[in-house]
């Protein structure tokens, strides 16, 4: 970021972040400009900060509604029981706001930690955290006076679990397209029978894949108002996949089946290739090179690398690899043949064990042929995921 | 092997079959626990690994 802003661009970060400090030091909320971004509107998983804050002051009759969609865990934060400065105990507010929520009656199973984990939103879309976030980016694009370059990081925490998509996206989804999960029917299934629960945690997911579609349409169609649709690349990428009740998991959970670790990658722009795919290993450490690829000048405002030996020509400047050459349809050659994976994480997050939780770090290199994962001090036998 | 699991995706691809033990696979198994020590020490490249030990990144 900070070469960009060295190069003249205008940085701006809006939704989910994942920096430090993230945990330990929320409020007041932590300044991320430190990181190289001019204008930062930031929200968690844990609905914690800016928005949460709006809500509460803005349209405070929603705001049960608001606490009772954080997943479980957010309880274990440290500032969670005491938050703001009035020192509120939000651990307390969730606990009443998940029970006094009417939850919908297909999820119903009569066992309450099985519905927390998906419902339709229970509260106006236009004050959802999405929502919110797409406007604090189409803000961000109108302030930019347009003969500047910008770099917008828009990161929704939605799609997540625990899945909540406004209730009209429902409609739109084509059940009959949706898998059964991985697993489900054959002797490797090993939890009981909840077929219509997983369906319809299915239909949830991507009832909100769509009204993220949306959201992003919202964005391209500003971009195409303030004449920067020609000159824009987009970078479409997630920071990991979802179970899906596939193999009897939900969430990312700390495993590294394909359902996790392969996640979309779309780059699009002018010059690019268009409606080409690529079954290359890439990793995140490529979007670097690949956005300082993106225009000339970027590059020679990049740090080099501090070596007390110096730094010989054709050394990389950055870890990873630029995608362009990929995205323009060129031939590669000497490209990596496996990726590794590495993740620290809950061992399962599933809206259907909730209770189970286990931190592990994990480790996994995954070729064409093999995926070999190890988690190191894990002593309760072999791994099966 | 406690912790680790090992996926023939060729034979496998639904990833339902740990075979770290299967006699078959342990030439494998030990060319890939190679290669992914030796991913971790290169990750932070282009810094090199001498550098990261001094300032204890690693």
């Amino acid at each position: 970021m900070k070469t960009l802003q060295t190069a003249g661009w205008r940085t701006g970060a809006f939704g989910k972040i994942h920096f430090y400090p993230f945990d330990s030091e929320y409020y007041p909320y932590p300044d991320y400009r430190e990181y190289g971004w001019d204008v930062v509107h930031n929200t968690e998983d844990n609905r914690t900060g800016e928005w949460h804050d709006w809500i509460e002051k803005e349209h405070p009759e929603h705001y049960d509604a608001i606490m009772a969609t954080p997943a479980n865990w957010n309880s274990q934060l440290p500032y969670y029981d005491s938050y703001g400065e009035q020192k509120v105990n939000l651990t307390e507010r969730m606990r009443r706001a998940k029970d006094e929520m009417a939850w919908g009656k297909e999820d119903d199973g009569g066992n309450k930690t099985r519905t927390e984990g998906y419902y339709p939103l229970p509260y106006p879309e236009e004050i959802s955290q999405t929502n919110w976030i797409t406007e604090h980016a189409l803000n961000f694009i109108d302030e930019t006076p347009t003969d500047q370059p910008l770099y917008t990081h828009l990161s929704y925490v939605q799609p997540h679990p625990p899945f909540h998509p406004p209730a009209q996206f429902l409609e739109m989804v084509n059940e009959d397209l949706i898998p059964d999960p991985v697993g489900y029917g054959t002797e490797h299934w090993n939890g009981p029978d909840r077929l219509p629960n997983i369906r319809y945690y299915r239909k949830l997911y991507f009832a909100d894949f769509i009204y993220l579609d949306e959201q992003i349409g919202r964005i391209l169609e500003r971009l195409e108002q303030v004449g920067r649709m020609e000159n824009s690349y987009f970078i479409f990428v997630s920071d990991h996949g979802e179970m899906l009740m596939d193999h009897n998991l939900g969430g990312k959970s700390a495993n590294h089946y394909d359902a996790v670790i392969r996640i979309p990658l779309i780059v699009a722009g002018p010059g690019l290739k268009q409606g080409s795919t690529c079954d290359l290993f890439v990793q995140h450490e490529d979007i670097c090179p690949t956005v300082l690829d993106m225009h000339e000048t970027l590059l020679e405002h990049h740090p080099r690398p501090r070596s007390r030996r110096g730094i010989g020509d054709g050394h990389p400047i950055c870890a990873g690899h630029s995608l362009m050459a990929l995205c323009k349809g060129e031939q590669v050659s000497d490209w990596r043949q496996s990726v590794l994976s590495e993740s620290f994480g809950n061992l399962c997050e599933s809206p259907f064990h909730v209770g189970r939780m286990k931190y592990t770090w994990k480790e996994t290199l995954r070729n064409r042929e093999f995926r070999y994962s190890v988690t190191p001090g894990r002593d309760e036998g072999d791994e099966l995921f | 092997m406690k912790g680790t699991s090992f996926f023939d995706l060729t034979k496998d691809p639904n990833e339902f079959v740990n075979v770290v033990h299967d006699p078959a696979y342990q030439e494998t198994l030990q060319q890939l626990m190679k290669e992914m020590m030796h991913r971790i020490m290169l990750q932070e490249f282009p810094i090199p690994p001498r550098d990261l030990v001094v300032i204890g990144a690693h």
